[in-house]
């Protein structure tokens, strides 16, 4: 069975919002820095705002070592039932995430 | 989280995880210290002390009971040197646990009562103390005699009757200990986790020539120590004092104030995405361990409408097994939040856990927040 060696954190994200905006696929900790005071929800104003006009999912995904892939019926799906996908940050499909155990 | 992670998120996630600045990594090691049973018996007896032998036992109680002690305990009864006869405090019924607490002086104490076993038994100065048991009593049971044959001191005996121990091998750990002061303690090898356990403690004294021991107990894991009885003998210039208490560990050690988490939780996640997109924490599983979240937050708001806020959902696997319905906020620019700490909600062991929103409306904007324990 296949369990994680590492720790991680996926950011997946319904394929549809990268169709609306590339940017969509980028995590929020990696968006340019909030200037101080402002309200987080603000976007910065040098960029264009993101927004997603038609209400989709993405999905923080936390893992451990030791701690089991997403089995099929657990993987986010979107209410518009597309299936996430991996867009940034740790891919938990990556192998140097996974290690291979016996099953007990 | 990531380190770059915004300000106001590390704030928010310190304050529900209750922690300044770093996150616990996953795993059981933040759990209060569990301990392995341990009593501790302090005589008080003028004449002074020779020494102490001390013996004590743990028994595990059936599948959804609870341990109690059945009527009266029986009297503490003084034999020979080579056999006593205790009595029950009352008829015994039938599917409860029967313990002895008995000491002899020089040959350990047996019976051949069908039925009856012996847990535990130390020697040393004073000489024999143990604990015997018969679990899964039938209804009107012969109270046991106990011999010691060639024993040199006097023989004392009690007998007590429980409800609700497990009726096949229910002892648990036992633990011997002596000492030549005026308190012994003795502790089982093992870290306990089962609380609701009976905890037997028995006691053998030799004293100077005298009378009136008076002995307390003080045993640990939350257990409230309860006197059977003791007496204070003197036989052939040898004065001895035995002792039996008893406790059962409450299944619930200590309660805390809802809102209030007991320990850091084994894993939290967030996730605040770009406006008008629903959020999830998806925590992975962990073979044989289940999640139960603790800490839920979910915000929700729209800068250009009241409108009706999205749902948060609870998932275990798949199937979702808690939802909220935050409402309507009363005008655009308003912000709603749920949730808080001091939830239960229970997951099956080996699933993940996910806590995300749905339903959100075009302009609005949400964010959730999971802290959560694995065991």
């Amino acid at each position: 069975v296949k369990v994680f060696r590492t720790s991680g954190h996926a950011y997946l994200v319904c394929p549809r919002l990268l169709e609306l905006d590339e940017r969509h696929g980028v995590h929020r900790s990696r968006w340019p820095k909030l200037a101080p005071g402002r309200h987080p929800w603000d976007d910065p104003e040098h960029e264009a705002f993101l927004e997603d006009s038609e209400g989709h999912l993405a999905a923080d995904f936390y893992w451990w070592p030791g701690h089991l892939p997403l089995v099929e019926a657990e993987w986010p799906v979107c209410d518009c039932g597309r299936r996430l996908v991996h867009a940034d940050l740790d891919d938990p499909h990556d192998r140097r995430h996974l290690a291979e155990v016996e099953e007990t | 989280m990531p380190n770059d992670a915004p300000d106001w998120v590390r704030v928010f996630m310190a304050q529900l995880v209750g922690r300044a600045s770093s996150f616990t990594p996953l795993g059981d090691v933040t759990s209060p210290a569990e301990s392995a049973d341990s009593a501790t018996e302090t005589i008080t007896y003028s004449p002074g002390v020779i020494g102490e032998i001390a013996a004590m036992a743990s028994f595990k109680a059936a599948a959804g009971s609870v341990i109690a002690r059945v009527g009266s305990v029986g009297p503490v009864t003084v034999g020979t040197a080579s056999s006593v006869s205790p009595t029950f405090g009352q008829a015994t019924t039938s599917g409860h646990l029967l313990v002895c607490v008995v000491g002899s002086g020089s040959v350990a104490p047996t019976t051949g009562q069908a039925g009856w076993s012996q847990v535990v038994v130390q020697t040393g100065t004073g000489g024999f103390v143990a604990i015997w048991i018969k679990p899964n009593c039938g209804n009107g049971e012969t109270a046991p005699t106990f011999t010691a044959v060639g024993g040199t001191a006097m023989m004392i005996a009690q007998l007590v009757e429980f409800s609700g121990v497990a009726t096949a091998s229910p002892t648990d750990q036992s633990a011997v200990s002596a000492g030549a002061g005026t308190s012994v303690t003795v502790t089982n090898p093992a870290v306990d986790v089962a609380y609701g356990d009976l905890v037997i403690l028995g006691t053998r004294w030799a004293l100077n020539t005298g009378s009136g021991a008076t002995f307390s107990q003080v045993f640990n894991n939350g257990g409230s120590p309860v006197h059977a009885g003791d007496t204070t003998q003197t036989l052939g210039g040898s004065t001895r004092a035995q002792s039996f208490t008893y406790s059962i560990i409450p299944a619930v050690v200590a309660a805390q104030p809802l809102g209030v988490a007991g320990w850091a939780y084994d894993a939290v996640g967030v996730s605040e995405p770009a406006t008008g997109t629903n959020a999830s924490v998806v925590l992975a599983a962990s073979p044989g361990k289940a999640y139960t979240a603790a800490a839920i937050q979910l915000d929700s708001g729209s800068s250009t409408a009241a409108v009706q806020q999205p749902r948060g959902q609870l998932v275990d696997g798949s199937p979702v097994i808690w939802t909220c319905l935050p409402g309507t906020p009363a005008a655009a620019g308003n912000y709603t939040g749920r949730g808080g700490a001091g939830y239960a909600y229970k997951g099956t062991a080996g699933n993940s856990m996910t806590l995300r929103t749905a339903g959100i409306a075009a302009g609005g904007v949400t964010s959730c927040a999971l802290g959560a324990y694995l065991r």
